[in-house]
């Protein structure tokens, strides 16, 4: 595990400073963009960035994507003028999230944006997809 | 449009005089014409930035603009920094356990982190000088009574400078110098001194979206003045002001992704 990040870290902190986060982000591929489905086990808006762990059950045997997954969102003050509040979500609600993945492989994700079960979409910050028009 | 007007009597001694220190105006409206006080009062009230067109991430946002033109000392002492920071992101990323340590830090107060963060901005009018203020700490003062820039032979310089401003219009012009230069990397990829000049001007295209035009000017870091625009939407009024909090000894803050253990 510790190879490949050693070896990735350099191009990454190059990326220009997404969110202007609190700390560095160069764990993540911000280049490559993954979604995931699952099933909130715990959700926290805090500082310096909120998280949430989701279950992701898989698509089959083989599923590399399955099991726990640790996603990091922003600083408390972004997300809320998107939208979250403490109550966002719950244990055993149904979520969707876009978002970076790490270098290493693990199971943590750079959260992009959420997707409730009524399809409502959560930015966690101020940027939107590409050829997004408002 | 009530709410408007009502803001714009209460300023609007505070912005009449304001147009009349520093402000020219425009041929079509007096200073104190009412129409153009309500214009101005407007701007007050919490904005925060917006990816109008669809950037794919807050970097690409950025990445959108115009690059400076850099001296060559300038682009090298850039390249440092860059380097440097990545140095010091590397030598601090650590995964133990599944828990990923990173480098702690809160942000940087100042004009720049503050008008390209995705916090809010507060602008409070006032008579004689107007507020900028972030979720985090650090704020812009303005003065709108005329007075010029202290000698920076005798200014410490701190991150958010020295602002003057005045009206020109319903345009707020404002320019700052002594802030300083270590402070975060000008969006388009410059950098400045306690002697560069930043010139804002805040324009309001209607009653919820602005546009804050940013020139750095700077011979010596700068080919040529660097410009770009940035745009802010005005957010809902009863929002308030929500404090972006932030102790650099909290290990929360030194730490990303902590790997949940994999249940069988």
């Amino acid at each position: 595990m510790q190879k490949p990040l050693a070896a990735l870290t350099l191009a990454a902190t190059f990326v220009a400073p997404l969110a202007l986060a609190h700390h560095s982000f160069a764990a993540f591929d911000m280049k490559q963009e993954i979604t995931l489905q699952g099933t909130v086990q715990s959700y926290s808006l805090q500082n310096p960035h909120a998280h949430m762990v989701i279950k992701v059950a898989g698509k089959g045997p083989g599923d590399r994507n399955a099991g726990l997954w640790d996603v990091e969102g922003a600083a408390a003050n972004i997300m809320r003028r998107q939208g979250w509040t403490s109550q966002s979500f719950k244990a055993g609600d149904q979520i969707t999230v876009v978002g970076h993945p790490m270098h290493s492989g693990d199971k943590g994700l750079s959260l992009f944006y959420a997707i409730k079960a009524d399809g409502t979409r959560m930015y966690q910050d101020i940027a939107r997809p590409v050829g997004y028009l408002k | 449009m009530t709410r408007v007007v009502a803001l714009a009597v209460l300023a609007g001694c505070a912005l009449a005089g304001c147009a009349q220190q520093g402000g020219t105006g425009t041929a079509a409206s007096a200073p104190d014409d009412p129409k153009l006080l309500a214009q101005r009062a407007q701007l007050g009230g919490e904005w925060v930035r917006t990816d109008e067109v669809g950037s794919g991430d807050f970097g690409s946002m950025l990445a959108r603009l115009t690059p400076a033109e850099l001296q060559p000392a300038a682009q090298a002492l850039l390249a440092e920094r860059k380097a440097q920071q990545a140095e010091r992101d590397k030598a601090q990323l650590k995964a133990e356990g599944g828990v990923y340590k990173v480098a702690a830090k809160c942000d940087k107060p100042g004009i720049v982190f503050m008008m390209q963060h995705s916090g809010a901005i507060d602008i409070v009018l006032q008579k004689d000088e107007i507020l900028v203020v972030p979720e985090h700490p650090g704020a812009q003062t303005i003065y709108m009574d005329g007075r010029p820039h202290p000698s920076l032979e005798h200014f410490t310089p701190v991150g958010a400078g020295h602002s003057v401003g005045h009206w020109e219009g319903a345009t707020l012009v404002v320019s700052t110098v002594g802030m300083r230069g270590e402070g975060s990397s000008v969006p388009g990829g410059g950098i400045y001194s306690a002697e560069t000049e930043l010139v804002e001007r805040f324009e309001l295209l209607g009653p919820d979206r602005l546009h804050v035009t940013f020139t750095w000017t700077d011979p010596k870091i700068y080919v040529k003045p660097h410009s770009y625009t940035l745009t802010y939407a005005k957010q809902p009024a009863d929002s308030y002001a929500f404090e972006s909090w932030c102790d650099v000894s909290d290990p929360l803050q030194g730490q990303s992704v902590v790997v949940p253990p994999q249940k069988s």
